[in-house]
Protein backbone atom coordinates (compact mmCIF):
# COMPACT_ATOMS: atom_id res chain seq x y z
CA UNK A 1 0.00 0.00 0.00
CA UNK A 2 1.81 3.61 -0.83
CA UNK A 3 0.81 6.44 1.28
CA UNK A 4 2.09 9.93 1.84
CA UNK A 5 2.60 11.59 5.06
CA UNK A 6 1.21 15.17 4.64
CA UNK A 7 1.08 18.05 7.90
CA UNK A 8 -1.80 19.38 8.55
CA UNK A 9 -1.61 23.28 8.24
CA UNK A 10 -4.59 24.33 10.57
CA UNK A 11 -3.57 21.88 13.60
CA UNK A 12 0.24 22.50 13.84
CA UNK A 13 1.85 24.44 15.63
CA UNK A 14 4.90 25.90 17.92
CA UNK A 15 4.23 22.94 20.70
CA UNK A 16 3.67 20.38 18.45
CA UNK A 17 3.44 19.20 14.42
CA UNK A 18 0.43 17.27 13.49
CA UNK A 19 0.30 14.94 10.42
CA UNK A 20 -1.99 13.33 8.84
CA UNK A 21 -1.82 10.30 6.11
CA UNK A 22 -2.83 9.87 2.33
CA UNK A 23 -3.85 6.56 1.16
CA UNK A 24 -2.75 5.88 -2.76
CA UNK A 25 -4.08 8.75 -4.36
CA UNK A 26 -7.01 9.91 -2.81
CA UNK A 27 -8.04 12.92 -2.13
CA UNK A 28 -8.66 13.59 1.86
CA UNK A 29 -6.13 12.54 4.58
CA UNK A 30 -7.01 9.52 7.29
CA UNK A 31 -8.24 12.61 9.67
CA UNK A 32 -10.24 14.15 7.07
CA UNK A 33 -12.47 11.01 6.31
CA UNK A 34 -12.89 10.58 10.12
CA UNK A 35 -13.94 14.12 10.72
CA UNK A 36 -16.30 13.67 7.41
CA UNK A 37 -17.58 10.29 8.19
CA UNK A 38 -18.81 11.23 11.83
CA UNK A 39 -19.64 14.86 11.58
CA UNK A 40 -23.30 14.59 10.87
CA UNK A 41 -24.13 11.98 13.69
CA UNK A 42 -21.53 13.25 16.31
CA UNK A 43 -21.34 16.99 15.51
CA UNK A 44 -20.23 18.22 18.86
CA UNK A 45 -17.79 15.77 19.35
CA UNK A 46 -15.66 16.12 16.31
CA UNK A 47 -15.38 19.41 17.12
CA UNK A 48 -13.98 19.13 20.27
CA UNK A 49 -11.55 16.62 18.99
CA UNK A 50 -10.47 19.31 16.66
CA UNK A 51 -10.55 22.15 19.06
CA UNK A 52 -8.26 19.67 21.11
CA UNK A 53 -5.68 18.64 18.53
CA UNK A 54 -5.34 22.65 17.59
CA UNK A 55 -4.59 23.19 20.99
CA UNK A 56 -2.18 20.37 20.96
CA UNK A 57 0.03 21.97 18.40
CA UNK A 58 -0.33 25.53 19.43
CA UNK A 59 -0.24 25.73 23.00
CA UNK A 60 0.50 22.10 25.12
CA UNK A 61 2.60 19.92 22.90
CA UNK A 62 1.48 16.40 22.55
CA UNK A 63 1.62 15.51 26.16
CA UNK A 64 0.99 11.66 27.21
CA UNK A 65 -1.79 12.62 29.47
CA UNK A 66 -3.76 13.84 26.69
CA UNK A 67 -3.93 10.27 25.08
CA UNK A 68 -4.97 7.02 26.12
CA UNK A 69 -1.37 4.87 24.98
CA UNK A 70 -0.46 1.51 24.00
CA UNK A 71 -3.34 1.08 21.81
CA UNK A 72 -1.47 -0.83 19.07
CA UNK A 73 1.64 -3.05 19.68
CA UNK A 74 4.22 -2.59 22.48
CA UNK A 75 6.67 0.07 21.03
CA UNK A 76 4.46 1.29 17.46
CA UNK A 77 3.42 4.25 19.47
CA UNK A 78 0.13 4.00 18.88
CA UNK A 79 -2.27 5.56 20.45
CA UNK A 80 -5.50 6.87 21.04
CA UNK A 81 -7.04 10.86 21.91
CA UNK A 82 -8.41 10.31 25.42
CA UNK A 83 -11.96 9.76 25.25
CA UNK A 84 -14.53 9.64 28.41
CA UNK A 85 -16.70 6.25 29.20
CA UNK A 86 -19.46 8.32 27.92
CA UNK A 87 -17.73 9.60 24.63
CA UNK A 88 -19.26 7.91 21.50
CA UNK A 89 -16.14 8.35 19.19
CA UNK A 90 -12.31 6.85 19.08
CA UNK A 91 -9.71 8.99 17.11
CA UNK A 92 -6.73 6.97 16.47
CA UNK A 93 -2.91 8.51 16.16
CA UNK A 94 0.56 7.42 16.11
CA UNK A 95 2.58 9.53 18.36
CA UNK A 96 6.28 10.39 18.43
CA UNK A 97 6.91 12.46 22.31
CA UNK A 98 5.34 15.70 22.41
CA UNK A 99 6.40 17.52 19.39
CA UNK A 100 4.98 15.41 16.62
CA UNK A 101 2.12 13.08 16.00
CA UNK A 102 0.28 11.11 12.70
CA UNK A 103 -3.42 11.63 12.60
CA UNK A 104 -5.34 8.41 11.57
CA UNK A 105 -8.70 7.40 11.43
CA UNK A 106 -11.51 6.28 13.46
CA UNK A 107 -15.00 5.84 14.20
CA UNK A 108 -17.83 4.95 16.61
CA UNK A 109 -16.94 3.03 19.79
CA UNK A 110 -19.71 0.41 20.58
CA UNK A 111 -20.94 0.41 24.27
CA UNK A 112 -20.71 -3.35 24.63
CA UNK A 113 -16.72 -3.61 23.38
CA UNK A 114 -13.68 -3.43 25.46
CA UNK A 115 -11.00 -3.69 22.61
CA UNK A 116 -10.84 -2.65 19.10
CA UNK A 117 -11.57 -6.36 17.88
CA UNK A 118 -14.43 -6.51 18.90
CA UNK A 119 -15.63 -4.22 16.64
CA UNK A 120 -14.52 -4.24 12.37
CA UNK A 121 -14.51 -0.63 11.99
CA UNK A 122 -12.18 0.29 14.85
CA UNK A 123 -10.26 -2.31 14.11
CA UNK A 124 -9.69 -1.91 10.11
CA UNK A 125 -8.63 1.73 11.37
CA UNK A 126 -6.32 0.89 14.08
CA UNK A 127 -4.75 -2.10 12.07
CA UNK A 128 -4.08 1.15 9.50
CA UNK A 129 -2.50 2.43 11.87
CA UNK A 130 -0.75 -0.32 13.56
CA UNK A 131 1.20 -1.19 9.69
CA UNK A 132 1.82 2.73 9.00
CA UNK A 133 3.92 3.05 12.20
CA UNK A 134 5.91 -0.60 11.53
CA UNK A 135 6.57 1.11 7.86
CA UNK A 136 7.74 4.36 8.67
CA UNK A 137 10.12 2.73 11.70
CA UNK A 138 11.46 0.43 9.07
CA UNK A 139 11.76 3.29 6.81
CA UNK A 140 13.85 5.07 9.52
CA UNK A 141 15.76 2.61 10.39
CA UNK A 142 16.85 2.45 6.89
CA UNK A 143 17.38 6.28 6.34
CA UNK A 144 14.64 6.88 4.20
CA UNK A 145 12.60 8.85 6.88
CA UNK A 146 14.29 10.82 9.43
CA UNK A 147 14.12 13.32 11.99
CA UNK A 148 14.75 17.45 11.79
CA UNK A 149 18.08 18.32 13.98
CA UNK A 150 15.23 20.31 16.94
CA UNK A 151 13.38 16.85 16.19
CA UNK A 152 9.64 18.48 15.31
CA UNK A 153 9.76 17.52 11.91
CA UNK A 154 9.88 14.65 9.60
CA UNK A 155 12.01 14.59 6.24
CA UNK A 156 13.20 12.39 3.73
CA UNK A 157 11.03 10.05 1.50
CA UNK A 158 7.48 11.09 2.94
CA UNK A 159 5.47 9.59 -0.46
CA UNK A 160 5.82 6.08 -0.25
CA UNK A 161 5.26 4.48 -3.96
CA UNK A 162 7.29 1.69 -3.39
CA UNK A 163 4.88 -0.83 -1.73
CA UNK A 164 3.06 -3.42 -2.79
CA UNK A 165 -0.90 -3.74 -2.87
CA UNK B 1 27.14 17.83 48.43
CA UNK B 2 26.73 16.61 52.29
CA UNK B 3 24.68 18.12 54.61
CA UNK B 4 25.62 21.37 56.23
CA UNK B 5 22.86 20.95 58.78
CA UNK B 6 21.29 18.04 59.68
CA UNK B 7 18.44 18.18 57.52
CA UNK B 8 19.25 19.83 54.28
CA UNK B 9 20.63 18.35 51.19
CA UNK B 10 21.72 20.18 48.06
CA UNK B 11 23.92 20.55 45.39
CA UNK B 12 25.15 22.39 42.59
CA UNK B 13 22.67 22.17 39.64
CA UNK B 14 24.36 24.91 37.18
CA UNK B 15 26.44 27.80 36.61
CA UNK B 16 24.77 30.62 34.10
CA UNK B 17 26.69 33.42 33.07
CA UNK B 18 24.34 36.19 32.15
CA UNK B 19 26.16 38.90 31.39
CA UNK B 20 30.01 40.17 31.54
CA UNK B 21 31.00 43.53 30.54
CA UNK B 22 34.59 45.59 30.47
CA UNK B 23 34.71 49.59 30.07
CA UNK B 24 38.38 50.25 29.34
CA UNK B 25 38.70 53.66 31.06
CA UNK B 26 40.39 56.49 28.42
CA UNK B 27 43.75 58.08 29.76
CA UNK B 28 45.40 56.62 32.73
CA UNK B 29 44.90 53.61 33.47
CA UNK B 30 42.66 52.66 37.08
CA UNK B 31 44.58 52.15 39.93
CA UNK B 32 41.46 51.61 42.73
CA UNK B 33 39.33 48.74 42.16
CA UNK B 34 35.87 48.85 44.13
CA UNK B 35 33.20 46.47 43.87
CA UNK B 36 29.40 46.76 44.66
CA UNK B 37 28.32 43.24 45.29
CA UNK B 38 24.60 42.18 45.14
CA UNK B 39 23.45 38.73 45.85
CA UNK B 40 19.80 37.59 45.54
CA UNK B 41 18.35 34.44 46.55
CA UNK B 42 15.19 33.15 44.96
CA UNK B 43 13.09 30.03 45.71
CA UNK B 44 11.95 28.24 42.82
CA UNK B 45 9.14 25.49 44.47
CA UNK B 46 8.07 23.80 41.12
CA UNK B 47 11.94 22.50 40.31
CA UNK B 48 12.51 22.83 44.14
CA UNK B 49 15.57 25.00 43.63
CA UNK B 50 17.65 27.94 45.64
CA UNK B 51 19.50 30.30 42.81
CA UNK B 52 21.90 32.83 43.64
CA UNK B 53 21.93 35.64 41.55
CA UNK B 54 25.56 37.47 42.31
CA UNK B 55 25.59 40.77 40.76
CA UNK B 56 29.61 42.75 40.45
CA UNK B 57 29.92 45.89 39.51
CA UNK B 58 33.80 47.05 39.53
CA UNK B 59 33.61 50.90 40.12
CA UNK B 60 36.10 54.23 40.78
CA UNK B 61 36.47 55.72 43.93
CA UNK B 62 33.70 58.09 43.11
CA UNK B 63 31.57 55.43 42.40
CA UNK B 64 30.61 57.00 39.02
CA UNK B 65 32.46 55.09 36.55
CA UNK B 66 31.88 51.33 35.88
CA UNK B 67 34.95 49.65 34.88
CA UNK B 68 33.21 46.19 34.57
CA UNK B 69 30.60 44.24 35.44
CA UNK B 70 29.13 40.59 35.65
CA UNK B 71 26.05 38.88 36.33
CA UNK B 72 26.12 34.71 37.11
CA UNK B 73 23.25 32.50 38.13
CA UNK B 74 24.11 29.72 40.91
CA UNK B 75 21.64 27.15 40.93
CA UNK B 76 21.40 24.83 43.47
CA UNK B 77 19.27 22.10 43.87
CA UNK B 78 17.34 20.88 47.08
CA UNK B 79 17.23 16.88 47.66
CA UNK B 80 14.97 16.75 50.70
CA UNK B 81 12.85 19.68 49.67
CA UNK B 82 9.80 19.45 51.75
CA UNK B 83 11.99 17.84 55.00
CA UNK B 84 14.31 20.76 55.14
CA UNK B 85 12.10 23.35 54.24
CA UNK B 86 8.98 24.15 56.36
CA UNK B 87 6.01 26.50 55.86
CA UNK B 88 5.42 28.89 58.76
CA UNK B 89 2.03 30.39 59.77
CA UNK B 90 2.29 32.66 56.86
CA UNK B 91 2.08 29.80 54.44
CA UNK B 92 6.06 30.94 53.23
CA UNK B 93 8.61 28.39 53.72
CA UNK B 94 11.24 29.05 56.22
CA UNK B 95 15.23 28.29 54.83
CA UNK B 96 17.77 27.97 56.93
CA UNK B 97 19.99 30.91 57.18
CA UNK B 98 23.00 28.60 57.70
CA UNK B 99 22.21 27.10 54.37
CA UNK B 100 21.38 30.87 52.88
CA UNK B 101 25.03 31.60 54.14
CA UNK B 102 26.52 28.60 53.27
CA UNK B 103 25.41 29.16 49.24
CA UNK B 104 25.94 32.52 49.29
CA UNK B 105 29.38 32.21 50.36
CA UNK B 106 30.00 28.95 47.23
CA UNK B 107 28.33 31.55 44.83
CA UNK B 108 30.61 34.29 45.34
CA UNK B 109 33.77 32.00 45.27
CA UNK B 110 32.09 30.27 42.07
CA UNK B 111 31.78 34.64 40.76
CA UNK B 112 35.40 35.06 41.87
CA UNK B 113 36.46 31.93 39.66
CA UNK B 114 34.77 33.42 36.40
CA UNK B 115 35.33 37.03 37.18
CA UNK B 116 39.45 36.26 37.39
CA UNK B 117 38.96 34.30 34.00
CA UNK B 118 37.05 36.69 32.18
CA UNK B 119 39.44 39.46 33.07
CA UNK B 120 42.73 37.74 32.69
CA UNK B 121 44.54 39.55 30.34
CA UNK B 122 42.53 42.83 30.34
CA UNK B 123 43.17 45.74 32.24
CA UNK B 124 40.94 44.12 35.14
CA UNK B 125 43.48 41.30 35.83
CA UNK B 126 43.91 42.30 39.21
CA UNK B 127 40.61 43.21 39.98
CA UNK B 128 40.01 40.10 42.25
CA UNK B 129 36.62 39.99 44.04
CA UNK B 130 37.72 40.10 47.91
CA UNK B 131 36.79 37.70 50.26
CA UNK B 132 33.42 38.15 52.20
CA UNK B 133 32.60 36.66 55.69
CA UNK B 134 28.65 36.30 54.76
CA UNK B 135 27.65 35.66 59.07
CA UNK B 136 29.96 38.40 60.07
CA UNK B 137 27.41 40.55 58.19
CA UNK B 138 25.15 40.69 60.60
CA UNK B 139 27.55 42.64 63.23
CA UNK B 140 27.29 45.40 61.13
CA UNK C 1 22.35 12.63 -1.05
CA UNK C 2 19.37 12.51 0.85
CA UNK C 3 15.70 14.17 0.34
CA UNK C 4 15.52 16.66 2.69
CA UNK C 5 12.34 18.02 2.28
CA UNK C 6 9.65 18.15 4.70
CA UNK C 7 6.22 17.02 4.50
CA UNK C 8 4.00 18.80 2.33
CA UNK C 9 1.50 20.82 3.61
CA UNK C 10 -2.47 20.06 4.19
CA UNK C 11 -5.42 22.26 4.36
CA UNK C 12 -8.83 20.83 5.36
CA UNK C 13 -11.94 22.42 4.69
CA UNK C 14 -12.94 20.78 7.16
CA UNK C 15 -11.02 21.44 9.48
CA UNK C 16 -11.19 25.06 9.05
CA UNK C 17 -14.89 25.09 9.12
CA UNK C 18 -15.02 22.96 12.56
CA UNK C 19 -12.78 25.50 13.64
CA UNK C 20 -14.65 28.71 12.15
CA UNK C 21 -17.67 27.34 13.99
CA UNK C 22 -16.07 27.00 17.38
CA UNK C 23 -17.38 30.07 19.26
CA UNK C 24 -15.00 31.70 21.54
CA UNK C 25 -16.10 30.80 24.57
CA UNK C 26 -15.87 27.32 23.42
CA UNK C 27 -12.13 27.59 22.45
CA UNK C 28 -11.40 28.91 26.06
CA UNK C 29 -13.46 26.72 28.01
CA UNK C 30 -11.12 23.76 26.22
CA UNK C 31 -8.18 25.89 26.84
CA UNK C 32 -8.60 25.88 30.52
CA UNK C 33 -9.31 22.58 31.05
CA UNK C 34 -6.35 21.40 29.32
CA UNK C 35 -4.41 24.28 31.02
CA UNK C 36 -5.68 23.21 34.37
CA UNK C 37 -4.87 19.49 33.15
CA UNK C 38 -1.43 20.03 32.69
CA UNK C 39 -0.61 21.99 35.45
CA UNK C 40 -2.14 19.21 37.50
CA UNK C 41 0.15 16.87 35.91
CA UNK C 42 3.46 19.32 36.75
CA UNK C 43 2.23 20.29 39.94
CA UNK C 44 2.15 15.89 40.88
CA UNK C 45 5.37 15.72 38.84
CA UNK C 46 7.05 18.15 41.24
CA UNK C 47 6.00 16.49 43.97
CA UNK C 48 7.18 13.18 43.01
CA UNK C 49 4.17 11.15 43.54
CA UNK C 50 2.72 8.79 41.61
CA UNK C 51 -1.18 8.68 40.31
CA UNK C 52 -2.29 6.52 42.89
CA UNK C 53 -0.23 8.21 45.79
CA UNK C 54 -2.29 11.36 44.72
CA UNK C 55 -4.96 9.35 44.08
CA UNK C 56 -5.29 8.44 47.62
CA UNK C 57 -4.56 12.29 48.73
CA UNK C 58 -7.62 13.69 47.17
CA UNK C 59 -9.47 10.18 48.41
CA UNK C 60 -10.49 9.31 44.20
CA UNK C 61 -9.16 6.27 42.44
CA UNK C 62 -6.15 6.14 39.62
CA UNK C 63 -8.44 6.17 36.80
CA UNK C 64 -10.43 9.10 37.88
CA UNK C 65 -7.35 11.02 38.42
CA UNK C 66 -6.60 10.00 34.36
CA UNK C 67 -9.68 11.62 33.29
CA UNK C 68 -8.69 14.79 35.70
CA UNK C 69 -5.32 14.76 33.68
CA UNK C 70 -6.48 14.24 30.67
CA UNK C 71 -8.15 17.50 29.63
CA UNK C 72 -11.62 17.05 29.42
CA UNK C 73 -12.59 17.38 33.03
CA UNK C 74 -15.05 20.31 33.82
CA UNK C 75 -13.95 20.80 37.33
CA UNK C 76 -16.42 22.10 40.40
CA UNK C 77 -14.84 24.81 42.45
CA UNK C 78 -14.95 22.14 45.81
CA UNK C 79 -12.74 19.89 43.59
CA UNK C 80 -10.34 22.11 43.03
CA UNK C 81 -10.65 22.98 46.70
CA UNK C 82 -9.40 19.82 47.86
CA UNK C 83 -6.77 19.81 44.89
CA UNK C 84 -5.40 23.13 45.70
CA UNK C 85 -5.29 22.06 49.39
CA UNK C 86 -3.26 18.87 48.59
CA UNK C 87 -0.74 20.84 46.92
CA UNK C 88 -0.57 23.86 49.91
CA UNK C 89 -1.24 26.58 47.26
CA UNK C 90 -4.41 28.73 46.71
CA UNK C 91 -6.82 27.78 44.19
CA UNK C 92 -5.83 30.70 42.19
CA UNK C 93 -2.06 29.11 42.08
CA UNK C 94 -3.95 26.10 40.61
CA UNK C 95 -3.83 28.34 37.33
CA UNK C 96 -0.63 30.05 37.27
CA UNK C 97 2.81 28.87 37.90
CA UNK C 98 4.50 30.65 40.70
CA UNK C 99 7.30 32.85 40.12
CA UNK C 100 10.13 31.96 41.47
CA UNK C 101 10.22 34.07 44.88
CA UNK C 102 13.33 36.30 46.69
CA UNK C 103 13.92 35.30 49.74
CA UNK C 104 16.72 37.45 50.42
CA UNK C 105 18.84 40.08 48.81
CA UNK C 106 22.33 41.38 50.69
CA UNK C 107 24.18 44.43 48.85
CA UNK C 108 27.60 44.89 49.74
CA UNK C 109 29.82 48.23 48.40
CA UNK C 110 33.68 47.13 49.22
CA UNK C 111 36.20 49.98 48.95
CA UNK C 112 40.18 49.75 48.49
CA UNK C 113 41.24 51.94 51.30
CA UNK C 114 45.32 50.99 49.94
CA UNK C 115 46.55 50.60 47.10
CA UNK C 116 50.08 50.92 45.26
CA UNK C 117 50.43 51.93 41.58
CA UNK C 118 50.39 48.99 38.99
CA UNK C 119 52.77 49.32 36.12
CA UNK C 120 50.62 48.95 33.14
CA UNK C 121 53.08 47.49 30.76
CA UNK C 122 55.18 44.98 33.42
CA UNK C 123 54.05 41.94 33.26
CA UNK C 124 51.44 40.76 35.84
CA UNK C 125 51.66 37.54 38.11
CA UNK C 126 55.24 36.74 38.52
CA UNK C 127 56.13 35.10 41.73
CA UNK C 128 58.84 33.77 43.54
CA UNK C 129 59.17 30.99 46.21
CA UNK C 130 61.82 31.34 48.92
CA UNK C 131 62.78 28.00 49.04
CA UNK C 132 64.57 28.60 52.54
CA UNK C 133 61.92 29.92 54.23
CA UNK C 134 59.32 28.54 52.12
CA UNK C 135 57.39 31.66 52.00
CA UNK C 136 55.61 32.89 48.20
CA UNK C 137 56.39 36.06 47.06
CA UNK C 138 53.70 37.66 44.40
CA UNK C 139 54.24 41.32 42.91
CA UNK C 140 50.83 41.65 42.97
CA UNK C 141 50.27 44.81 44.86
CA UNK C 142 48.17 44.16 47.82
CA UNK C 143 45.01 45.66 48.43
CA UNK C 144 43.11 46.51 51.73
CA UNK C 145 39.48 46.48 51.30
CA UNK C 146 36.70 47.53 53.74
CA UNK C 147 33.28 46.92 53.70
CA UNK C 148 31.83 50.41 53.60
CA UNK C 149 28.44 49.83 53.58
CA UNK C 150 25.59 47.41 52.92
CA UNK C 151 22.04 46.46 52.87
CA UNK C 152 20.12 43.16 53.79
CA UNK C 153 16.64 42.99 52.27
CA UNK C 154 14.39 40.47 53.21
CA UNK C 155 11.51 39.68 51.42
Amino acid sequence: MNYEIVELDELSGSKSTIYSVIIEDEEYTLFDSFVEENSVDHPDEVKLIVNKLYQIGHNFGAREQFFKLAEGKPGDGVCALYDEEDNKLRQYCIRYGSALIILGGGGPKPPQIRAWQQDDKLKKEAELMIWISRDIMKRMQDGEIYWSKDGTRLLGNLKISDNEE
Amino acid sequence: MENIEPKTEYHLKGIELIRCTINTPEGAPALNFNFSISLQTQLDVMPRTLTVIVNVDVISDDQKNVFGSISVNNVYQIINFEEAFKLDAQNQYEIPPKLLEAIGSTSLSTTRGIMYSLFKGTFLNNALLPLVDLPKLKQY
Amino acid sequence: MKNSKPARKHSSAFVNQLLAETSDVEKAQINNRMTLATRLDDLIAAKRWSKSEFAAKVGKSPSEITKWLSGTQNFTIDTLTEISLAFNLSVGELFAAPRPKIINHIHLLVKAIKSEPIPFNESVGKKTIDSTSGTFNSNYPAQNFSLSTFSNAQS
